[in-house]
């Protein structure tokens, strides 16, 4: 596998990052780099072997529906810049 | 009251004067405080200093004492905490501009423990951007430095906690480790750094990176105060659905010493070509160490090693280009573009707050999970990691500890690799395999190289069997100045 240019413009769009033009021939020669690098793994036989998705088994268990104190409105919205008790964020939908 | 020798103090040294009342925790605290005033202009290792809360803390614990109801052995400590891990009203960076003056709600779990100990936290620690890096130098706010050498990086990515370990300017921190995050800093600064068991230690309100690999863990200066940060940290959190909720030992038994009877394997791809002379000295130096001591060497193999970078780096960057979806520039952080459309905006905020390894991985992630190559890397590689954890299953039945060295090399100049990313992953080859299998594994310090450098040595365990780690730890630091 070798990266164009052009194949890096669609992943940095796939990747919904803005990229000047001296970061994308950058990120070709290391991508290029990289890749070659992993295609090692080629050489290991695989076939009939279970993905490992986690280092543990992972049980995902349901708790009791119940009342709990949680962090407050105030709190919540300290990060987020709000007016009159309203999240403000910028138009999303178009 | 000042006292100079305070400095050399391990944190197993900070708690035991503190429970005989020869030192308060705000004498400790504004020792560390001044101690950062002097020093951390050149090392670089605080991104965040919170003086007034620290104090406030110290005075609190003070009182406790006086009333004899002191929390437990961390009462009055100071600690500092790596900022990818998230601080209630502390602003949590994660190293990275897009979290740029982010003050979470909340505390991490781990952080909510070390406050119930009652310890003093100090302020968040530098690092690389998202804990991606291995030498600090992809913080974005600014370098850190290595306390034996300042030309030299202290790691990374919890190189901040490790130099500030290391310089005395905090008596334990918290790291994170995902690749070798918290061994390899602890190797290239000269003290301990424990990587626990994957599930081991709640990752609630650590900043995900890659989370099927990422855990939390204790750096202190040797091993009894990192089995000490342990035992505060370990333990089930119903908020992180990965955690494991198995009992919590003392971590303390059994650091006597005696490791008579114990099987130590070496790993023979471990010792391959590559590996500096020191570190193989030093290794060598930790192995006779537990042979004296009645531990029996074993040697197992582990064929897998030379794919445990490609292996690490697919599932690594794809789980990273998932997590790092949430930075839009809507809920968090600045934001960039505003006003020139919705997906603009999300570009433009990406594009420009993001560092250069943080955009490459993310790249990297990306294309491993595109339809047409998903087959042929992300499932292939988390095939290979199923081949992996079953090498170490094959190991353990014969052995109780792995050890091996933490790195090829003690630590490197700032600006050596930099520019060249694929060297600066290799560096990773001792730690990653660790994170792929879940495993808990420490780094100590082994002697030092002729450069003066610190050397570390690595111990791999079984699934949470921290302790024999511990113990196989212990009696290394005996005999291995």
């Amino acid at each position: 596998m070798s990266f164009s240019l052009d194949e890096i413009r669609k992943l940095a769009k796939l990747a919904r990052l803005a990229l000047a033009e001296d970061e994308m021939a950058r990120l070709q020669h290391d991508l290029n780099d990289i890749v070659q690098y992993v295609e090692r793994l080629n050489a290991i036989n695989v076939d009939g072997v279970v993905p490992m998705t986690h280092a543990v088994p992972v049980q995902f268990t349901a708790r009791e529906d119940e009342v709990r104190e949680t962090i407050g409105r105030a709190g919540l919205l300290g990060s987020a810049g709000y007016e009159d008790g309203l999240v403000k964020v910028p138009k999303i939908i178009e | 009251m000042s006292d100079t020798s305070m400095v050399s103090w391990s944190l197993a040294d900070a708690a035991q004067k503190l429970d005989a009342s020869q030192i308060s925790s705000v004498e400790l605290t504004r020792h560390a405080l001044d101690l950062i005033k002097a020093r951390d202009g050149e090392l670089g290792c605080f991104l965040l200093v919170d003086e007034k809360g620290a104090l406030a803390a110290a005075h609190a614990s003070d009182a406790r004492r006086r009333a004899g109801g002191a929390l437990g052995p961390l009462d009055g400590v100071p600690l500092a905490i790596k900022d990818l891990i998230v601080t209630e009203g502390l602003v949590t960076t994660a190293g990275s501009r897009i979290l740029e003056g982010y003050v979470p709600p909340y505390d991490a779990t781990v952080v909510k423990k070390l406050k119930a100990a009652g310890a003093v936290l100090l302020g968040k620690l530098n690092q690389d951007e998202f804990g991606m890096g291995s030498s600090n130098e992809n913080s974005a706010y600014k370098p850190c430095r290595n306390p034996w050498d300042l030309t030299r990086t202290p790691g990374g990515s919890s190189g901040g906690s490790a130099a500030a370990v290391a310089a005395g300017l905090c008596f334990g921190a918290l790291g994170t480790d995902t690749g070798g995050s918290i061994r390899q800093p602890a190797s290239f600064c000269g003290i301990t750094g424990l990587k626990p068991t994957y599930g081991r230690v709640s990752r609630f309100g650590m900043v995900a990176y890659a989370s099927s690999l990422d855990q939390i863990g204790p750096m202190a200066r040797d091993v009894e105060s990192t089995a000490m940060m342990l035992g505060a940290l370990a333990g089930f959190d119903e908020r992180d659905a990965t955690s494991v909720n198995a009992p919590v030992p003392n971590y303390l038994q059994g650091l006597d010493g005696d490791v008579r009877g114990l099987k130590i394997g070496i790993a023979k791809e471990y010792f391959g070509e590559g590996i500096d002379q020191d570190v193989r000295d030093g290794v060598d130096r930790a192995m006779s160490a537990l042979k004296g001591r009645g531990a029996e060497l074993i040697e197992v193999s582990l064929p897998l090693t030379p794919y445990a970078i490609a292996t690490y780096y697919i599932i690594a960057t794809a789980e990273a280009s998932s997590n790092l979806s949430r930075y839009d520039g809507v809920r968090f952080g600045p934001r960039r573009g505003e006003g020139e459309g919705l997906v603009a905006m999300y570009e433009k905020t990406r594009g420009e707050l993001f560092g250069p390894e943080v955009k490459r991985r993310i790249m990297l992630g990306t294309y491993v999970l595109s339809a047409g190559y998903y087959d042929a890397y992300y499932l292939r590689a988390q095939k290979v990691r199923r081949l992996f954890s079953e090498d170490f299953n094959r190991a353990f039945e014969q052995v109780d500890v792995i050890i091996c060295p933490t790195t090829p090399t003690p630590a490197f100049r700032l600006g050596e690799k930099v520019s060249d990313p694929l060297q600066m992953y290799l560096n990773d080859i001792f730690t990653v395999s660790a994170n792929l299998a879940g495993l808990p594994a420490m780094s100590l310090n082994c002697g030092f190289s002729k450069e003066k450098l610190p050397i570390g040595v690595q111990l791999i365990g079984k699934p949470f069997d921290e302790q024999v780690i511990l113990r196989t730890g212990y009696a290394i630091e005996e005999d291995v100045p």
